[in-house]
């Protein structure tokens, strides 16, 4: 939780006026100066001010720089320790009984950390109480898809594990694909509840070209409608080299893929995997509904959906939050073009959507 | 001076010629006798054979290196396949705090987060990983957990050196421990903590270390002796456990 937010729920008393992010907090004991009020209604001159500490405005008032959590707070419209103002028939009105130390000031928002801070670990521990129940089940998704891969060694034939996949029996397919997803599912709600589990373990160089292939091949079983299949899947470009990921790394693919299935409205989707100047490039292409410019920074935060996503299919708006996450963990990120085609499917508006990022070669 | 050459001008030149070889020779006589002894007893790089980067190889380091798996269930570990292919591996369902110093010898430690700690169940792990670091820091630690959703185990994640899902497969457990390994044991490695020992340790230091080493490659001292030993002549931690490897490379060589 964040300071501005217990203040503006009103939970709170404040000794001083006081302004955390965008709220600004009155207190009963000590109003608004009439200086403040009466020389900065609109603009006060000292919330530009950043560096903590005790300052005096050009109007002869003390205001006070700090932190509480993470965000600034500004006490305003005070006289502080420093403050030499002389007291005369224009400024008494406004410095009398306003007197504050420094030191009252850190004791505040000491108090003030302390209680957040509380708040937090007492939320995160019954987050963590509550997600307990899912430890068993990740472990045993993991089991699972360990035994499906090791059944396609076994009883499929093949030179390459996408090669005995295609040549498996469709149970055996279905288990592979199933498992898989499930195993990855989890993966991406692991990041979802805790994002620094995307930088957990080493990195290690993998084969982006290998990846991309096993990928494709899950995502093109067709498990008779249990999960949502496209055949339609090509891949393009050319890349020898590895790349050094962490372990999440592979969920990002995983995630464009499954959003372009999802989204896809006409013609096939396209993943290109291509060696450049010092760099990897991903891209996922599909034809789906646009992704107007000023949805581009917003499909990748928390719930964010595009407006015309919602009227396709049922989402969250939580895969490419992910992804990003995974990518900014990388040290890169994912963007988006969108191109209108001009065509219109069940009154959808048609663009040529392109999701893509770079990495840097071993 | 003068007096001097008049001197040698006198005597024949036989008996300069003894009497130049007799200085030399005196000279040569008195490095070899104390000068060398001295410098090669503090050569800690020396005890390294010349030739260990051709002799050394996986299997050598699998023979010296000690595994300890700690997790609560063990099943998710290939333990046998591990130890069919030659792996030294013992596994510990839970431990006590106080025996910290006893994990803390081995190699490389598989580490689960919670209920291997008997004194603290919830938190143990994480305890445990720390004081662990704080005693080797040369330790190998992989944290083996599910909990990678609870944004309270991210510290225990963060101060390991890998961190994998379980249930491991033996090709997983292979590829971590065979990379731990080549970070352990490699020649390269090796090699590099003996010249910066060579150089950081004084020389008395470094004579006294290399007694001590040439005691436990004659096995005149166990590893627990030779590791206690060190441990009080290497104040840095980490040096002083990467000469102990040093040491149990140069005697498995040898």
């Amino acid at each position: 939780m964040q300071a501005s937010v217990l203040l503006s729920s009103g939970a709170i008393r404040t000794p001083w006026p006081v302004v955390i992010g965008d709220v600004v907090a009155a207190a009963p004991e000590l109003p608004i100066s009439e200086t403040c009020a009466r020389k900065c209604q609109e603009v006060k001159l000292c919330s530009a001010e950043q560096r903590s500490g005790e300052h005096r405005c050009v109007h002869g008032m003390s205001f006070y720089v700090t932190k509480v959590g993470d965000e600034r707070a500004l006490i305003f419209g005070v006289r502080g320790e420093r403050n030499d103002t002389p007291l005369n028939r224009y400024t008494k009105d406004g410095l009398k009984g306003r007197s504050v130390t420094q030191a009252a000031i850190d004791a505040w928002s000491d108090g003030l950390a302390k209680l957040l801070l509380s708040v937090e670990t007492n939320f995160r521990e019954r987050q963590a109480e509550m997600l307990d129940p899912l430890h068993d089940p990740i472990r045993l998704a993991k089991q699972v898809n360990t035994i499906a891969n090791r059944l396609v060694q076994i009883h499929s034939h093949g030179a390459t594990l996408d090669q005995q996949i295609a040549n498996a029996s469709v149970e055996l397919k279905t288990l592979v694909k199933a498992s898989d997803l499930l195993s990855d599912a989890f993966d991406l709600l692991t990041i979802y509840f805790n994002p620094n589990a995307a930088t957990f373990g080493r990195r290690g160089a993998i084969s982006p070209h290998g990846l991309i292939t096993k990928l494709i091949s899950i995502f093109r079983i067709d498990d008779g409608g249990v999960t949502r299949s496209s055949a339609r899947i090509f891949m393009n470009g050319s890349c020898y080299r590895n790349i050094f990921v962490f372990e999440s790394f592979k969920l990002i693919p995983f995630a464009l893929l499954s959003n372009a299935v999802k989204y896809s409205l006409q013609g096939n989707i396209e993943v290109v995997v291509d060696d450049r100047r010092g760099h990897v490039e991903f891209a996922v292409t599909s034809v789906g509904p646009p992704i107007d410019d000023d949805e581009r920074e917003k499909i990748f935060q928390r719930k964010g959906r595009g407006r015309w996503a919602e009227r396709v299919v049922d989402g969250r708006g939580v895969g490419l939050y992910l992804a990003q996450i995974i990518a900014r963990a990388h040290g890169t990120a994912i963007s988006v073009s969108s191109v209108r085609t001009g065509s219109v499917s069940d009154g959808i508006p048609l663009a040529r959507n392109t999701f893509s990022l770079q990495l840097p070669t071993a | 001076m003068q007096t001097l050459v008049t001197f040698f001008n006198e005597v024949g030149w036989l008996a300069n010629l003894i009497g130049i070889a007799t200085f030399v020779g005196g000279g040569v006589a008195f490095f070899f006798r104390f000068v060398q002894p001295r410098i090669a007893a503090a050569r800690i790089d020396k005890m390294v054979p010349a030739d260990l980067a051709q002799k050394w190889g996986e299997s050598m380091s699998k023979a010296i290196a000690k595994i300890a798996i700690v997790d609560d269930q063990p099943a998710d570990f290939p333990v046998a396949e591990l130890k069919a292919n030659g792996y030294q591996v013992q596994t510990y369902k839970q431990v006590t705090l106080a025996t910290t110093a006893q994990l803390a010898a081995y190699d490389i430690v598989f580490l689960d987060m919670k209920g291997i700690v008997k004194d603290d169940p919830e938190n143990g792990g994480l305890k445990l990983i720390g004081e662990l670091r704080r005693l080797n820091p040369s330790q190998k630690v992989c944290a083996v957990s599910s909990k990678t959703f609870d944004i309270n185990a991210t510290e225990f994640f963060r101060q390991a050196d890998d961190a994998k899902k379980k249930p491991l497969t033996a090709h997983e457990c292979r590829a971590v421990i065979n990379q731990f390994l080549a970070e352990l044991f490699d020649p390269q490695v090796i090699m590099a903590s003996g010249t910066q020992a060579q150089q950081q340790l004084p020389r008395a230091r470094r004579a006294e270390l290399v007694g001590l080493m040439t005691k436990f490659k004659k096995q005149e001292v166990s590893l627990e002796q030779f590791r206690e030993g060190t441990a009080k002549i290497v104040a840095d931690a980490s040096l002083a456990y990467r000469m102990v490897n040093l040491a149990r490379v140069a005697a498995h060589a040898s």
